[in-house]
């Protein structure tokens, strides 16, 4: 009877868990991690990019994501939409095509892979036969023109993937077509290029790497025409109008050639070298737009002077009188252009640059083309991410202040929204509002909208005024001068355009943050051991920093720091800039790197850790209130710092490198002896290597000592409002725990309010606990007598937070690397533990207290330890009960950054880093999940888009269309809030069936 | 400890439980206590419960030490069935005609199996005896109450069986063991010396027997009782030897808190297992090397390139090299490594030239535990014997040392967490405490600033200098 009844509450239990957890990667946050091939959709307004990891990624209006990945681990060379259609095609490094499509389910879009595709040629042919270089989604939107290495054009009818081999342009066929002078004798290489022609689909350009490029009729299968161009080809645009063709070759020239008239053989109008004069580098695509009243737009890029300026990465952007040369900071991967109007075929609107760090996208309405915040795809990795905090339910106050002091930094932003509208938004609102701030290594830190799909940059604050560098901020900001040629124009800001990956000074490091979002208090900590405190400041100020030594090692003997130097402060007053300024410095000596840090604003405390020791700074009498060194004399590493690590290892490489020497040298004399000995020394390397294969990686086992190195570091700090020495006066304390499972306790006497100015606060030890296992302690929290974790400062006062419950007894938990251990407080005995490393050979890495609320009702929830193991594993742990409730992979073990980058929020979700530049956001609560939920509809709207390229037949057909389109468009704005994407195609009749099907599943 | 007389209680009842093993049959029926018969119609019994009327058979049982004793006369017979309490273990083997001594390698593999349980008897016996060669002795034998009434009779029994093996297992002991596994068709494994001492059942008590077993030297002494040892503690343990299948050993080995290094390195290997699809390579991790000096090495339980199986129970199988590393680190303070030895033919013996002469590297005793004599920890590093203990108990490990965290109450007293009564467990953290003593006392600015009452006072050198402070600030440590 009472097994049968355990056995319904462990049942009960398992219901509740999967009430309460659930293990989600829900969405990517940042820039894609080398980014390969970039496609846009005008009709859905969509925008993808293909890595070179095989991920292919969808972009629309803000919130609006996709993400699909190849299951072939291969680059994605080319994106293309097909024309007015919900389907693109992927080619990869591999030559494999493949068909994506975004399909509703349940209301939502998801991008599903649909087919796969390889060229197969004649049997024995080369592979170059089937290679492709050069794909074309034609515009009736059922057949992919694929050119190859070869030369041949293959055409395949799709969404099937069927070869219409009667219809294949053979190189034979084209060379037979062209005069004997083009054709002939002479290779006409890969297909470089294909266009359509914008007024007649039928027509097709086949532009070939030698230059030929031939006017092909898909009707007739034949030539209409061809283009002599003799310079090696990198890209062809034919004109809107249909009447030129704009050729862009290797040495840096473009030509236009008009096309339209009977004449087999097109002229050359007109041959330009933009940056002429000395050899150039490639235009490698070149865009010509035309604008309603005035001269045409003219994208180019590339064609820099070789010599002089070969390595900018440009796009020359040539209208009317203006030219400009963009000049970005990393390599140009693709661009396109967004145009106005209702069809988007009107004015150039928008210049959009996939760079390999970043995205840009370029105001060409707006006078002097300013740069258009992104509201994704930001480069979170500007300067190397070092650290990352995280806030949740930010008290709107606070937020506005923080967006408005981002606001000031922003001005030399365009005003105009985000170009991109495709698919629409489905997401909830965000139900609170969370900040994720990011701290680099250039000193500065980032402030992050995390609540929803969209990281958005909200403010950023640089730490590196406050102290002397030896850069001067000024020097990177020579801006082009006047008459320069080309005339460059640096695209610069804030989250766009700034990736600078060389730091000025990597003391400047940001290593810890904390925040409390009630007071607006920030402190910093960094590299060189400098911990700042901030607080935020609608106003500009100008102020000193007054900075204040922490010695550490307390005239502990015997040590030598050969790291680095202590920063040093500006003694001057220094003007800081509305938001976040600082007002108190400490400095550690030995300027080792804080290692752990923690504010509480009730109290006005901050406290620190380095490999040395910890220390307590009040900020509001600006005085150092403890220190306390942890050293271990025998710990030579943590004594001299971090630069005797690297001695030693220089050490070893030059050992290494000897050894490899001696071998060879060795080798080589028996070389030049005699054949016997050269297979002697054959032999001993053989036997070397099966030795090398022999003793592989090998792992030794022992126990950790205090002689380890570094069990000094301090690992945690945790400030609690406890019972600490007496079970019926809570005071609150202090407590620190170290990298040798060394746990110290301090009672804190803090003055009455009244006297806090004046009074000093002072700290007691109270207690000491060394763990058995010495494993390094991760955390240290201390739950109320219900149970629950301790809240935050001032989350009472804010009334935020139940207040915790004083009555019953409180206890103690100690989280080490190996285990969970609660014991009970103030006498501390051990009181239940939960063993992780000698279980399953896991270690804690990154622990946080999270609240996971029912998915079933809204007042049930549970307090639990979000737990990321050196497995990449995540596991939930209770409280207090210290029970493992459930555990996912997540990360891979190998990913030791991943891993060391992950931050968890107090909702149970979390993120890491799975790039230098891309956040993974993942989700353990059932309830909270911010994933991204939109929808991308094939709609209609009026066929004047396909006006132009509409067929004589087509104009019959319109008004009845227009008709029905009225009649459907009713729903439509009902159903839809933003804008409706037209994918109407050619106006055929027999369209107009699909049409109206896919309205009809709308 | 001593939880290992079982008390006959059911001796009295009428019937006796037969429990027979054939090859890998058994055969269970009952007798009868007060008429158990001759021993011809006994053998006929058996032979028509095992349904093999035409074999030839030898018999054997378990006795109460788990020792092999031989059933071939009414009088061993009714013996057996007197001692049964209440289950008589039988032990059926093919007793083998001569000529198939000499026959070929193919018909060896069938005779060997045959004779397997055999064969697997005799080399644990003869491993045992080479513990004994070693001067490995278990005094808890010895210490058995001699109250027993089982253990007497018992005892000439096997001490005749032992003995008439005894010239030959010595020399096992000095190396000659390989020699007869090597022949596992001899004749001894079919013939009834082989019965004697076992680990079949009890083992515990099993020393008994080999106690008498003493090389030559040692013989001459009479038997020394020892009680319940307090001078030694074990360093090392085989343990569930009756549950594990022979090739496999599980080895504890205990850290006790001193400074001796576990001693040794875990590498990535393969193995070859047997799984439904015939054999498969299969990833494993082996031990690759031996810290002079170190605990592995010392106990001669552990050698390089035995494989891993399991750590403290479970199994590593599937986990990386450095989850098994980090395993045993957190399990350093009592780990249990259940290892394939990578030497199957000498289970035990090891380390040194094996044999007697090895027993003078200081595998002296075996024993019990002493905290208290943990006076001079120059003593544990010298002894260090291998112990066997079967039945192992998995709740004794949860009685582990690693609760004892040490809490210093800087303002009232200072203590081990308890959990364990005894307080000296903590004895083993002084000199690990030391270092950061030190800095306190070295460091009187820090003291001076901001601590009340350094604690840096355990040594009782520390606390003759420091006595003063101490009484001044009240800290108080209790150990």
């Amino acid at each position: 009877m009472k097994r049968f009844r355990r056995h319904g509450q462990e049942s009960q239990r398992e219901r509740i868990k999967q009430e309460l957890y659930g293990f989600n990667k829900t969405v990517e946050h940042g820039f894609p991690h080398q980014p390969s091939a970039l496609g846009f959709s005008p009709s859905l307004q969509l925008l993808a990019i293909g890595t070179r990891s095989g991920a292919i990624k969808l972009y629309g209006g803000p919130g609006v994501e996709f993400m699909g990945l190849h299951d072939e681990n291969a680059a994605v060379t080319q994106v293309h939409f097909l024309p007015h259609q919900v389907e693109l095609v992927t080619l990869l490094d591999d030559n494999s095509l493949h068909m994506w499509t975004l399909r509703a389910h349940h209301g939502v879009s998801e991008l599903l892979e649909i087919g796969r595709f390889t060229l197969t040629g004649p049997p024995g042919a080369p592979p170059s036969v089937t290679r492709v270089t050069a794909v074309l989604a034609h515009s009736s939107g059922d057949l992919l023109l694929l050119g190859t290495e070869g030369g041949h054009v293959f055409i395949v009818k799709v969404p099937g993937f069927r070869e219409l081999e009667e219809r294949n342009i053979s190189l034979e066929k084209v060379t037979n077509s062209v005069p004997e002078e083009y054709g002939g004798r002479r290779s006409l290489e890969h297909v470089e290029s294909l266009q359509e022609n914008p007024v007649n689909p039928r027509q097709v350009l086949i532009g070939y790497g030698r230059g030929l490029m031939v006017v092909w009729d898909l009707d007739s299968q034949s030539a209409v025409k061809h283009i002599p161009a003799t310079q090696q080809l990198e890209s062809v645009w034919w004109t809107e109008d249909g009447g030129h063709v704009l050729s862009s070759h290797s040495d840096g020239s473009y030509c236009r050639w008009k096309v339209a008239g009977d004449d087999p053989q097109s002229e050359q109008e007109k041959s330009e070298v933009p940056y002429g004069h000395f050899p150039c580098k490639a235009i490698s695509k070149i865009i010509q737009l035309p604008t309603e009243q005035g001269p045409p737009f003219l994208f180019l890029s590339g064609g820099m002077p070789r010599a002089s300026y070969g390595d900018r990465h440009c796009i020359s952007v040539i209208h009317s009188k203006t030219h400009v040369a963009l000049d970005f900071t990393s390599r140009i991967i693709d661009f396109f252009v967004i145009r106005d109007g209702p069809d988007h075929t009107g004015e150039p609107s928008a210049l959009v640059v996939l760079v390999e760090e970043e995205l840009v996208v370029i105001d060409l309405q707006t006078e002097g083309w300013p740069v258009i915040q992104t509201p994704y795809l930001v480069p979170l990795h500007c300067s190397a991410i070092t650290c990352s905090h995280h806030v949740s339910a930010i008290p709107l106050k606070l937020w506005e202040r923080v967006l408005s002091a981002g606001a000031l930094q922003n001005t030399h932003y365009s005003k105009k929204p985000w170009p991109m509208t495709g698919g629409q938004n489905l997401a909830p609102d965000p139900p609170q509002r969370d900040l994720l701030l990011t701290g680099h290594e250039d000193g500065t830190v980032r402030f992050w909208d995390a609540s929803g799909v969209c990281l958005y940059p909200m403010y950023k604050l640089s730490t590196a005024g406050v102290f002397l560098t030896d850069s001067d901020p000024n020097d990177n900001l020579n801006q082009g001068t006047e008459g320069e040629w080309p005339p460059f124009r640096k695209v610069q800001g804030v989250g766009v355009g700034c990736f600078d990956p060389y730091s000025d000074d990597p003391r400047l490091g940001i290593q810890k943050i904390h925040l409390c979002k009630y007071s607006g208090y920030l402190t910093v900590a960094g590299t060189a051991g400098q911990i700042l405190v901030l607080e935020l400041n609608d106003e500009a100020a100008e102020q000193t920093v007054e900075a204040t030594v922490a010695d550490l090692l307390q005239g502990q003997e015997g040590f030598r720091w050969k790291g680095h130097t202590r920063l040093e402060v500006r003694e001057e007053p220094v003007t800081f800039p509305p938001g976040f300024q600082p007002f108190a410095l400490v400095q550690c000596q030995p300027p080792a790197v804080v290692t752990a840090l923690t504010l509480h604003s009730e109290w006005k405390l901050v406290t620190f850790g380095t490999s040395h020791g910890f220390g307590l700074y009040d900020y509001q009498q600006k005085n150092n209130v403890l220190v306390r060194c942890t050293l271990n004399p025998s710990d030579q590493l943590a004594m001299e710092g971090p630069l005797s690590r690297v001695k030693s290892i220089k050490k070893s490489l030059r050992q290494s490198f000897r050894r490899i020497r001696r071998s060879r040298v060795s080798l080589r004399k028996h070389h030049v002896n005699n054949a016997a000995k050269l297979q002697q020394a054959n032999a001993r390397l053989e036997a070397e290597l099966a030795e090398m294969e022999l003793a592989p990686v090998q792992r030794k086992i022992e126990p950790r000592s205090p002689d380890d190195s570094f069990t000094g570091l301090v690992r945690t700090l945790y400030f609690a409002d406890t019972f600490l020495s007496d079970s019926s006066h809570n005071t609150p304390s202090l407590w620190a725990g170290t990298n040798g499972g060394s746990v110290f306790a301090y009672q804190l006497r803090l003055p009455p309010v009244e006297r806090r100015g004046e009074d000093p606060v002072t700290a007691h030890p109270a207690k000491e606990i060394q763990l058995m296992h010495r494993a390094p302690v991760v955390g240290i929290l201390v739950l109320d007598g219900h149970g629950s974790p301790l809240p935050e400062p001032l989350e009472v006062a804010h009334d935020l937070a139940r207040s915790p419950d004083m009555q019953g007894s409180h206890s103690l938990l100690v989280i080490s690397e190996e285990q969970f251990k609660v014991f009970t407080l103030p006498k501390v005995s051990a009181k239940m533990k939960l063993k992780l490393t000698a279980i399953d050979g896991s270690r804690v890495r990154r622990v946080g207290v999270a609240w996971f609320g029912s998915t079933r009702t809204d007042d049930y929830g549970e307090s639990g330890l979000t737990v990321l193991t050196n497995q990449g594993d995540l596991h939930v742990v209770s409280l207090p009960g210290v029970k493992l409730q459930v555990q996912y992979p997540c990360i891979r073990r190998e990913d030791v950054s991943g891993i060391a980058s992950c931050v968890f929020t107090k909702h149970g979700q979390g993120f890491y880093l799975i790039s230098p530049s891309e956040f993974e956001r993942f989700s353990l609560s059932a309830r909270c999940v911010v994933e991204p939920r939109s929808l991308v509809e094939v709609s209609s709207q009026t066929p004047s888009s396909t006006l132009p390229r509409a067929p004589p037949d087509g104009a019959s057909v319109e008004p009845v269309l227009q008709e029905i389109q009225k009649s459907l468009e009713v729903d439509q704005t009902v159903l839809c809030r933003d804008s409706i994407v037209c994918v109407f195609a050619t106006g055929r009749s027999w369209r107009m069936g699909r049409v109206l099907s896919l309205e009809g599943r709308c | 400890m001593n939880k290992n007389h079982r008390v006959p209680s059911n001796r009295s009842l009428g019937a006796v439980e037969v429990k027979s093993k054939f090859g890998a049959e058994f055969r269970r029926f009952s007798l009868d206590r007060s008429k158990p018969g001759r021993f011809d119609e006994f053998y006929r019994l058996l032979q028509h419960m095992h349904r093999i009327p035409n074999v030839d058979l030898l018999v054997g049982y378990a006795d109460v030490h788990g020792d092999l004793l031989p059933i071939n006369n009414d009088d061993n017979y009714r013996k057996a069935i007197s001692v049964a309490d209440p289950v008589l273990r039988l032990f059926l083997q093919r007793k083998e005609p001569q000529e198939d001594e000499r026959c070929g390698e193919g018909d060896r593999g069938v005779l060997s199996q045959a004779a397997s349980p055999v064969k697997s008897l005799f080399r644990r016996m003869s491993d045992r005896v080479a513990r004994i060669g070693k001067g490995i002795t278990d005094p808890r034998a010895c210490s058995s109450p001699p109250s027993s009434p089982l253990s007497s009779p018992s005892l000439p029994l096997a001490l005749e069986a032992a003995c008439t093996g005894r010239s030959r297992k010595l020399k096992f002991s000095t190396g000659m063991a390989q020699q007869h596994h090597q022949s596992p068709s001899d004749s001894e494994e079919a013939d009834y010396s082989a019965f004697g001492l076992d680990s079949l059942t009890r083992p515990k008590k099993t020393v008994l027997a080999a106690m008498l077993l003493r090389p030559d030297a040692n013989r001459k002494k009479p038997l020394v009782i020892i009680s319940l040892p307090r001078d030694f503690r074990p360093v090392s343990s085989i343990i569930d030897v009756d549950i594990l299948p022979e090739t496999h050993r599980r080895v504890r080995l205990y850290k006790h808190g001193q400074e001796k290094p576990l001693g040794f390195y875990i590498r990535d290997g393969s193995s070859v297992r047997v799984t439904p699809q015939g054999l498969e390579k299969v990833p494993g991790i082996f031990i690759s090397r031996m810290v002079p000096g170190g605990l592995a090495e010392s106990t001669g339980l552990l050698a390089v390139n035995d494989e891993v199986l399991e750590v403290n129970g479970i199994e590593v199988q599937g986990k990386s090299l450095d989850q098994v590393t980090d395993m045993m680190i957190a399990n350093s303070h009592n780990l249990i490594v259940t290892v394939k030895p990578a030497n199957q033919r000498n289970n035990i013996v090891r380390s040194g030239g094996g044999g007697a002469a090895s027993g003078s590297s200081g595998h002296s005793s075996d024993s019990g535990t002493s905290f208290y004599g943990y006076s001079s920890p120059g003593i544990a590093v010298a002894t260090t014997p291998a112990d066997i203990i079967q039945n192992f108990h998995p709740e004794e490990l949860e009685s582990d040392e690693d609760d004892e965290d040490l809490v210093i109450e800087v303002d009232g007293e200072a203590m081990p967490i308890p959990r364990t009564s005894s307080a000296s467990c903590t004895i083993p953290f002084i000199p690990r405490y030391m270092p950061h003593l030190d800095l306190r006392t070295t460091n009187g600015a820090l003291a001076s600033h901001n601590r009340s009452g350094s604690l840096g006072t355990l040594s009782t050198a520390d606390r003759g200098l420091e006595g003063r402070s101490l009484e001044e600030e009240g800290t108080v440590i209790t150990l």
